[in-house]
Parts: C-alpha cells; sequence; structure tokens
C-alpha cells in the first residue's frame, strides 16, 4: 500500500515514526511534498539499518509494524513524511530497533539533506507502518522569547507564537531559514528589505517590528513582531456568506485609511494591500502587515513613480494589469484598498476571471461600474467604491479625498452582531498557546503522561469524522437559512437531509459547492484533533 | 492658585533621581505649601513615556475624591514638565514597609489603608476607569488617610465616545506580580475593572507579609502559577508551614529572613483578613466582589475604633527606639508632628 501525503502541514502536532513493514531491510516511501505543486517524490532507501540500539530508551516505546492500521484509504495525513523517511535514513543507529523518531528541528536538517544535495533516493513505506506520537512539549527559548505553536507557514518558513518571558507580552515571530530564502528568487534581498522599512515604521495601524534575532550556527533569523490574533481573510472565510457588516468594515476601512497615511508619510507604498495581509489584535486594532513586496521611494525622487509590481492579481490596478513600465505608486494602495474594501462589505470582488490571465485582462480592459444593487444597498459607499476603482490613476481618489468622502465621515448603523474573530486551533477564547509549554517546563514531573501513538488510520478516520460533521453542520445551517426565508417543499428534504441519513440530489449540489470550503475546513482540523479517544498501542 | 513659574518653588530635597524623572519636595514661596514636584525631561526621545504622563495627567484631572492623589498643578519650563502633588508625609506604603514595619504592616492599619483604597477604586470604577497597578509603592499616606496614586497605567473603558465592556492590553514590566490572571492571559476575553481588586489582594499580602509577593520568582513561573489559580497567601500561624521546605527545614539562608519567619509563626491574622484576600484573590473575576460589596466585608470592622493617625503614633514611639532607619521616615514624621502641631493650633483657634 502507498502513501500519498496530500499536504505538509506542521501544524499537526505529532512526531512521526517510520516502522518496518512485516519483514524486509529495504522500504520504499513514496511521498507528495506539498499540496500545491503536486510533486511526487519516490525515495528508495538502501540504508535502512535495523541495528540493535545499545540502551532502550524509556520514552520511545516499541511499535512493531501497526497491525492495526488497516491502511489509509483515500486521503492521508498531513505530515511531512519526506522528512521522516529519510530519517530512517539518515539516523542510522536508531534508538530503537525499527523505529526512528523525529522532531522538528531533525526533520528540518533532513530537509536539507535530502533536498538540497540532491539525494536521488526515494523511498516507500507502507501507510499502516506510520505510527505518529503525540509531540511533547518541550519548551524553546530564543534569546529571551519562549516559543509556543505555529501560526502558520510559508514559502520563508514558519511563524510562531511566542512570549517574552520578561515581560508576559504575547508576540509572534516570523522564522526564516537561509536556506527556504535561497530558494526563493530575491528572497534575502526582500527580507533585508523589509525589516529595513519595519524599523521605520511605528503607527497603531501598522504592525510592530519588535526584535530581529539571528542565528548563525543554524542559519535562521527570526522577526518578533507584535501579536495578531487574527487577518480579516480569516474572518471572511468563516463568515457565513463571506462578507462582513458595512458598518463593521467601515471601522476596518478607517483603520486602514490611517495606517496608509503613515505608510505613505513614510514615502513607503505596499503594493500588497488584501484582507489577508491586514491583521487584527485582541482589542481589534487593524494591522497593516507583509512588508514582502513593498516599496520605499527615494529620498529624491520627483513624484511616486514605480516600475515594478508584485502584489496579488485580484487587487492589482488597470496599468499593472496593463504592463505599463511606470505608474504612480500611491495610487496603487488606493485601488487595492478599494477592492479590499469592496470584499470586505460584499464578499465579492470587482473584477473576477477564471485564471490570472483573464482575470487581468478584465481589470485591464475598462472602468468598472458599480452594479444597480451596490446603490441600493448604500449609495454613498458605492460612490467611494467607484472613485477608489477609477481605471485613470489621476482620477483615482487620493487618501485625503477618501478621507473627506461622505461614506467615510458616515456612521453607518450597526445593523446586527459583527462576525467574530475565528477560533485559532478550536480555543475561541485565543489563549497563548505558549502556556502548555511553561506548564510542561514548570511542572514537567508531575505532567509525566503516557505517551500518545496513532497511526494513519486513525488520522483519516478522525479527518473523515470531521468533514462528515462538518458538512453536515453547513447543510444544518442552509437547511435553517431556507427554513427561515422560504417555506417551500424542498425545506423537508433538506431537513431530512439535517440528520445525515438522506443526500438527496439538491444536497449534493450544495456540497459540491461548498466542498472546498469544507476541505479547507478538515485541513485545518487536521491540526486540532483530540488524540485522546485514539487508539494506543 | 499655584504659579507656573519655576522661580517661586524652593525645592528643599530630591526624593529620586531618575533618567526620565526626578521627584523633588519643595516649597511653594508664594503661599508657603510643602508641595511634592515630579520632574520629566522632554529632551528625552521617549514619546511613549510622555505620552503616559499626559495621560495621567488628563486622567487625575478628572478625578476628585479625597483618596486619589490630586495634582495641584502642571506646566513646562524649559524642557522639563513639572507636576505638582500634595505632600504626603509618610510617602509611599513600600517605605513603610521598607523602613518600619519589615514583617508587615499591622493588620488593622491595613485594613485602614484598604478602606480608603477602596473608596478611591469604588470612586474610580464608577467612572469606568480601571486603575491597573495597585501595589503597595501606589498607595501614599499622610496622617489623615490613604491615597492611590500613579495614574500612568490607567484606562477607561470609554474610547472615541463607545464603551467597551471589556479591555485588552499587557501591564509594564515592573507591575507583573501584581497583575491579575486575566490580564496576564491576553486573551480574547479581557479583563474588567476586577483585575484591581486582584491587584488588592496581592498588595494585601504584600503588605501584611512585608515581601513583594513573587519577588524571587521566574515571570514566567508567576504567569502559570497564576493561571493555575494558585497564589499567595498571608503568612501567620496557621499558614507559615507552607514556607517550609520537604524536609520541614526553613528555606532561606539569609538572617533576616529567618527572623521574619519567627514572626510569622508566632502571631495571628483573623479569619476575615484571610477571608478578604481570599476573595479578592478568586482566579475567577466575576466571582471577585465589587470594590463597593468588599468595602462591606467584615476585615473593616476593626476600623471602627482606630485610626492611621494612632498607628503612626505608635510607630513614632517605635522609632525613638530605633535609630537605624531611613532619613525619609524620621522626615516624614518630623513633617507630621508639625502639620499636626499646627492642626491642633488650628484647632485651639476653633475652640477659641
Amino acid at each position: 500500500m502507498t502513501v500519498t501525503v496530500t499536504s505538509t502541514t506542521h501544524a499537526m502536532e505529532a512526531q512521526v515514526k517510520a516502522t518496518a513493514g512485516g519483514g524486509g531491510g529495504e522500504q520504499q516511501h513514496d511521498v507528495d511534498l506539498a499540496a500545491d505543486d503536486e510533486i511526487t517524490v519516490l525515495l528508495t532507501n538502501k540504508n535502512f539499518h535495523f541495528d540493535a540500539p545499545s540502551e532502550a530508551d524509556e520514552a520511545f516505546v516499541e511499535l512493531n509494524g501497526g497491525g492495526g492500521g488497516g491502511g489509509g484509504g483515500g486521503k492521508s495525513a498531513d505530515m511531512d513524511l519526506e522528512a521522516a523517511i529519510g530519517g530512517a535514513h539518515y539516523h542510522e543507529p536508531a534508538e530503537h530497533p525499527q523505529v526512528t523518531w523525529l522532531d522538528d528541528d531533525e526533520i528540518d536538517t533532513l530537509d536539507r539533506v535530502t533536498l538540497d544535495i540532491g539525494n536521488m533516493f526515494f523511498n516507500r513505506v507502507d501507510s499502516q507502518d506510520i505510527i505518529y506520537q503525540q509531540k511533547k512539549k518541550n519548551i524553546k527559548m530564543v534569546d529571551k522569547y519562549v516559543m509556543g505553536d505555529v501560526l502558520g507557514e510559508g514559502s520563508y518558513g514558519k511563524v510562531k507564537e511566542a512570549m517574552n518571558s520578561e515581560n508576559l507580552c504575547r508576540l509572534a515571530v516570523k522564522i526564516l531559514t537561509k536556506r527556504k530564502l535561497r530558494r526563493i528568487p530575491n528572497g534575502e534581498q526582500n527580507v533585508t528589505r523589509e525589516i529595513h522599512l519595519l524599523k521605520q515604521l511605528k503607527h497603531k495601524n501598522v504592525v510592530q517590528l519588535v526584535d530581529v534575532l539571528y542565528n548563525d550556527e543554524k542559519q535562521k533569523m527570526y522577526l518578533v513582531m507584535e501579536y495578531c490574533i487574527g487577518g480579516l481573510q480569516e474572518m471572511l472565510d468563516h463568515a457565513p456568506d463571506k462578507k462582513m457588516p458595512l458598518y463593521q468594515a467601515h471601522t476596518y476601512f478607517q483603520q486602514l485609511v490611517n495606517g496608509l497615511e503613515h505608510l505613505h508619510s513614510c514615502r513607503i507604498i505596499h503594493k500588497d494591500i488584501k484582507p489577508g495581509n491586514l491583521l487584527l489584535t485582541l482589542d481589534q486594532t487593524l494591522k497593516i502587515s507583509d512588508f514582502g513586496v513593498a516599496e520605499q521611494l527615494d529620498l529624491f525622487a520627483p513624484d511616486d513613480t514605480c516600475t515594478t509590481g508584485q502584489g496579488s492579481p485580484a487587487f492589482q490596478p488597470p496599468e499593472i494589469a496593463n504592463g505599463h513600465e511606470t505608474f504612480a505608486g500611491f495610487k496603487v494602495d488606493i485601488w487595492s484598498s478599494g477592492v479590499t474594501l469592496y470584499n470586505l462589505a460584499t464578499g465579492l470582488y470587482p473584477f473576477e476571471g477564471d485564471n490570472i490571465y483573464r482575470l487581468l485582462e478584465n481589470i485591464g480592459r475598462s472602468q468598472w461600474v458599480a452594479p444597480d444593487w451596490l446603490y441600493e444597498l448604500d449609495a454613498a459607499f458605492a460612490n467611494l467604491i467607484l472613485g477608489m476603482l477609477q481605471a485613470d490613476p489621476s482620477a483615482r481618489l487620493s487618501l485625503q479625498q477618501i478621507r473627506q468622502d461622505a461614506w467615510f465621515l458616515s456612521a453607518p448603523a450597526v445593523t446586527g452582531p459583527p462576525i467574530p474573530i475565528p477560533p485559532l486551533k478550536g480555543d475561541k477564547y485565543g489563549r497563548s498557546s505558549v502556556l502548555p509549554y511553561l506548564e510542561a517546563y514548570h511542572y514537567g514531573n508531575e505532567q509525566d503522561q503516557e505517551d500518545v501513538y496513532f497511526t494513519e488510520h486513525d488520522v483519516n478516520q478522525e479527518l473523515a469524522r470531521r468533514a462528515a460533521s462538518a458538512a453536515a453542520e453547513i447543510r444544518k445551517s442552509a437547511a435553517a437559512n431556507a427554513a427561515c426565508h422560504l417555506y417551500e417543499p424542498s425545506t423537508s428534504a433538506e431537513a431530512a437531509a439535517e440528520s445525515g441519513l438522506a443526500n438527496g440530489s439538491l444536497e449534493e449540489t450544495r456540497v459540491k459547492k461548498k466542498g472546498s470550503a469544507i476541505k479547507r475546513r478538515a485541513k485545518k482540523i487536521v491540526s486540532c484533533i483530540k488524540l485522546s479517544h485514539c487508539r494506543t498501542s | 492658585m499655584f504659579s507656573s513659574s519655576l522661580s517661586d518653588y524652593q525645592f528643599t530635597k530630591l526624593f529620586k533621581n531618575g533618567k526620565f524623572s526626578s521627584v523633588y519636595k519643595a516649597n511653594h514661596t508664594i503661599n508657603n505649601r510643602v508641595i511634592v514636584i515630579k520632574k520629566f525631561t522632554l529632551e528625552e526621545e521617549n514619546d511613549e513615556a510622555l505620552k503616559k504622563l499626559f495621560a495621567e495627567i488628563l486622567c487625575c484631572r478628572q478625578f476628585n475624591h479625597p483618596n486619589i492623589n490630586k495634582i495641584l498643578h502642571s506646566f513646562i519650563s524649559d524642557m522639563d514638565v513639572y507636576v505638582l502633588y500634595p505632600y504626603m508625609c509618610f510617602g509611599t506604603c513600600q517605605i513603610l514597609l521598607d523602613s518600619i514595619f519589615i514583617n508587615g504592616l499591622p493588620e488593622t492599619l491595613i485594613a485602614l489603608i484598604f478602606k480608603d483604597v477602596l473608596s478611591a477604586l469604588m470612586y474610580i470604577h464608577s467612572n469606568d476607569f480601571v486603575h491597573g497597578s495597585v501595589r503597595a509603592h501606589h498607595i501614599l499616606l499622610d496622617s489623615q488617610r490613604a491615597v492611590l496614586s500613579n495614574f500612568h497605567e490607567s484606562r477607561s473603558f470609554i474610547k472615541h465616545g463607545k464603551k467597551k465592556n471589556v479591555l485588552h492590553g499587557v501591564s509594564q514590566m515592573k507591575n507583573l506580580n501584581w497583575a491579575a490572571p486575566e490580564v496576564l492571559d491576553q486573551n480574547i476575553h479581557g479583563f474588567t475593572e476586577k483585575c484591581d481588586i486582584y491587584s488588592v489582594g496581592i498588595t494585601a499580602c504584600e503588605l501584611a507579609n512585608g515581601i513583594q509577593p513573587y519577588i524571587e520568582t521566574q515571570p514566567t513561573l508567576m504567569y502559570t502559577e497564576k493561571i493555575r489559580g494558585n497564589v499567595p497567601s498571608l503568612l501567620d500561624r496557621s499558614t507559615y508551614t507552607m514556607l517550609l521546605d520537604d524536609q520541614g527545614k526553613m528555606p532561606f539562608e539569609n538572617s533576616t529572613r529567618r527572623r521574619s519567619f519567627e514572626v510569622y509563626s508566632q502571631r495571628v491574622l483573623s479569619e476575615d483578613f484571610h477571608q478578604f484576600a481570599e476573595i479578592c484573590l478568586n482566579r475567577n473575576a466575576e466571582n471577585r466582589w465589587s470594590a463597593k460589596k468588599l468595602m462591606t466585608h467584615a476585615f473593616f470592622k476593626q476600623c471602627r475604633h482606630s485610626s492611621i493617625s494612632d498607628h503612626i503614633k505608635k510607630c513614632r514611639t517605635d522609632l525613638q527606639h530605633n535609630s537605624s532607619l531611613d532619613d525619609e521616615v524620621i522626615i516624614g514624621l518630623q513633617d507630621e508632628q508639625q502639620t499636626e502641631r499646627r492642626g491642633n493650633s488650628d484647632h485651639v483657634q476653633w475652640n477659641f
């Protein structure tokens, strides 16, 4: 049986363990590197030994070939398998006869060995031979900062939560590894520029860089930033119609304008304003973040002319979509802010396209016209959007004009409860994820709990269960919605479907539509599977 | 009332000299009043601290309560900001703890102080403010009353014309040991004015035991302890054993700590006091009593036949036996005698 790993998520709090199947010394591992680029890497491990261990480490309980696993059916867990498999090869004298345990750092090291040196051996491993162990919360300090759980991960590296051990302030740490940066074009250059920019900025609505640390030995760089509980994009993703009430969008937009004003006053053009780059602190203060593609104008530049635009396509203005060689920089941010505001309040994009080329073509082709329903929703709002989405940069509103706009100055009526910040890893209070590490550190002896093991099979079952419940929830809410709005015969069918027994064609299409959402949810759920009920060996 | 010209003030004593601020005792030559002047330099590039100072001045000026330290006046001269406060002859409770009551204040005096502090808190809370840093260091005493000072950590529920239900934000590093668990936790829940009540509880332990709670604890351990609901306690005959280590021995090397340990093992604090501290230190903010309700607690019964000045008189006699005291307190006591004499003469005049 072959394992296909569909994505690599470090958030899954587990260690990977490869055990030998029934007998052979040689194993084959079939691994899919990342979800985005469906590469399949095959590793053949010829050096896998079963050396008897010199001493049995009590932490490692023997597990032979996870017999009851049964084998992962379709999907399989999100795990950095390739590293684990490499581990079997790399760590020859394993602590245990047929088992190799790896922690995050080792996986990183292996990453480097297997990828950078160009290891041509591929391995294949049985899905039932992979066993995960719940990760122990070993405290990790970087300078005076205690590291917590992973908040997110990008091409550059991870973002972890952290806490300043002196003043107990919650923080976020962006961890950049030289190795990963080298793979990205202009990676190191971009990061140096980002740090340089962030150091100059100090404003309520711009994310604050607290500290920069370097670890030459590990080739890592740590950017310590103030902590944000979530981003606007996640909020939208969790909202029923992927939009927020007008008054809520208004409060965020005002803060966005304040932040942008500060950036522009420092001659900085962000170039990538979008909901995903707007974060929120605990007290709902908006913070503009991610200065990866931002540009600072020269002190003696005659105007705001720019030549490069690298932001997200859907938020690009026509002048960039049409590939103009030079364009006015500040107005780029205005356009993206307009798209952002429109997206926050309506859940839609002014321009769409099946693919990036179509999208850019549509953006570049013609002046956007505000739809009639938008005028019905709020005429002043439609006017502002229209002013910000002028195809001609010189006709587009400036920040000063936006400040004087009728809708900007108005206070939209509160029409209901605001959409909330989505729970982080299942904790709706957004508690610090550093706390368990601190507890393990300070009361380690008391908390020596049993090791928890689980297999692919368990993970798959749990995944399926979560996905099913998520789907049921969506169906339920849809049914409830329908029941509220229209009393039609279909409601009864939906109500029946609610119980999860019937799967009418109507439901199926709905589920299909929401399919991606479910998938996304399911993916997230992997990171918070409670393992209490899983089989322990 | 007060002059804005520096030449009208005669600086008589320097209390504290810091990088950003200095504290002086001064004489206002126009009406011959003794005051305290805090001087802050504007040259420092520390605009964060300056903002806090301005917020503190604004905040204090909104309050009018006998148990809240008033700002008499503030003005700018050259590159310095001068803020004028009334002179409190005993200084902070911290000074008393450091000099006279090394093993803690007498229980009745604590009750008297907290009665004043709680009435100040009640007033602040009813105005939708949170003090945010109640500790012995921020409670000033003179012969009549205790006043709450240092509002630089204070926050209002009302911002931009809207009233919020909860507050968010971190507290200053030096006040962390007094902070409530929900403040340290920094989660979506935020905190309310009840965080001040928790600080009152910690301050109670501080005043009664004579040592800052968590003073030798790592901040991270202090944090996890508070999250777990473990709190410091008032040390007396019933609780002192918790200081002992596994073998039942005293863990302290240092002789003054040993001596205070003996004091703890002999004294008895009232059940009411223990209960009062317990209520204040409840892990769950909703179960903590409000300042108003706490004022009715049986702990304050003992205030009835006593006043702060009685205790001060007692400590003055102690003082005569003990000459190794802080200058400041001696001066404080002398000043107190002077003011009292003046008060007495006023009294005589009334009779006349």
